[in-house]
C-alpha cells in the first residue's frame, strides 16, 4: 500500500494519504513517478475548501476513478487544456493540478462548472491541522506545498 | 448626478455609483453606514468576488436582486454561515455582508442554490485597477479593504 505525504513546508505542517492504486492505478502510478511534486499552491475560489497545486509541466493523465462529488481528505488529479475554460482561470492558459479537498461542503467547480476529476487518494491523518493550514491562506495567499513519496 | 463611493484596496482605488433609482433603500442604508473597512476576504466558492462582513446589520431588504453579478457590481446579501464560510461563528444562520465582484465566472453560492444579491452600486473607475490588485491579493495575502463616501 503506497502512501504520499502532502506538506507546507514554511508551516512544516503535513497530512498523510493513502494512495488508492486499486481504483486509480493510472493516475496513482503517474503521480507516483513524478515525485517528489513542489510548487506554489492557490486557494480555490470556486470549488470550496479546496487548495491545489499546479503541475508544471502537466501531467496527461486520463480521466480515471472520476467523480464530481468529493469528500475531505480527497486528494484529485484533473487536467484543462490550453483555451478551454474561459479568460485563465488562476492565470493558467491549461492546467494539470493537484488538488486537495480540506473541508466540506467543496466540489470542484470551474467557470464551466462542475468538475469531473480523478480522485486518487485519501488523507488518513492529521487533516485538521492541514486543514488549518489550508483555510490559512484564505487570508494569507498563495504557500510553498510540496508532494513526497511516505 | 449619482452619489459616489470610494472603493480601496492595497494601493487601487475605484469610484462606484450609487444606484438610488434601483435600489433605494439599499442604497441609502449603507450610504448612513459610510465609511465601512476591514480585512477583505475572497470568496471560495463564488469566483472573482470578495466580501466584508457587516459590523452591524443593516437590515437592508431584498432589493435589485440577481444571481448574475457581472464585474463592477457592489452587493449587499445575506450570507449563510456554518460549515460553508470561513471564519463565520455564532448563533446567527446568516451575517450581512458587502460583496464586490471584479471579475467574469462569479455566482455566489450558499449551501444549496445561488445567493440573491442586492446590487446598490456599480463601480464606473478603476474597475481594472481594484482587479488587478486583488488578483495580486490572492497570491500574496489580503489587506483592508475601504469603502467611503465622495462628498
Amino acid at each position: 500500500m503506497r502512501h504520499v505525504v502532502v506538506r507546507f513546508p514554511k508551516q512544516g505542517v503535513q497530512a498523510r494519504a493513502r494512495l488508492l492504486d486499486d481504483l486509480a492505478p493510472t493516475t496513482c502510478e503517474a503521480i507516483w513517478r513524478h515525485l517528489p511534486l513542489r510548487g506554489t499552491s492557490l486557494h480555490d475560489i470556486w470549488s470550496g475548501r479546496q487548495v491545489f497545486l499546479p503541475l508544471q509541466p502537466p501531467l496527461r493523465v486520463e480521466p480515471e476513478n472520476c467523480s464530481l462529488y468529493v469528500v475531505p481528505g480527497d486528494l484529485y488529479y484533473y487536467e484543462r487544456g490550453p483555451h478551454l475554460d474561459r479568460g485563465r482561470p488562476y492565470g493558467y492558459l491549461e492546467l494539470s493540478e493537484i488538488g486537495l479537498v480540506y473541508g466540506r461542503d467543496s466540489q470542484p467547480w470551474s467557470p464551466r462548472g462542475p468538475k469531473v476529476v480523478n480522485i486518487f487518494a485519501t488523507i488518513g491523518d492529521n487533516l485538521e491541522q492541514f486543514a488549518a493550514a489550508c483555510e490559512q491562506m484564505i487570508w494569507d495567499g498563495a504557500q510553498d506545498l510540496e508532494i513526497l513519496p511516505g | 448626478m449619482a452619489r459616489r463611493v470610494r472603493i480601496s484596496i492595497g494601493q487601487a482605488t475605484g469610484v462606484a455609483q450609487l444606484l438610488d433609482d434601483d435600489a433605494p433603500r439599499t442604497a441609502e442604508l449603507v450610504w448612513r453606514a459610510l465609511p465601512l473597512e476591514g480585512q477583505a476576504l475572497p470568496s471560495t466558492v463564488g469566483g472573482a468576488e470578495i466580501f466584508l462582513p457587516l459590523p452591524q446589520p443593516l437590515h437592508a431588504p431584498f432589493e435589485n436582486q440577481t444571481i448574475y453579478p457581472i464585474p463592477g457590481d457592489l452587493t449587499f446579501y445575506l450570507q449563510p454561515t456554518g460549515a460553508h464560510q470561513a471564519a463565520v461563528s455564532g448563533p446567527e444562520r446568516h451575517r450581512e455582508v458587502i460583496g464586490f465582484v471584479y471579475g467574469r465566472d462569479a455566482q455566489i453560492y450558499g449551501p444549496v442554490v445561488p445567493l440573491p444579491l442586492n446590487v446598490f452600486a456599480t463601480v464606473t473607475e478603476g474597475l481594472h485597477e481594484v482587479a488587478t490588485e486583488i488578483v495580486r491579493m490572492r497570491r500574496e495575502g489580503f489587506g483592508v479593504l475601504r469603502l467611503s463616501r465622495m462628498e
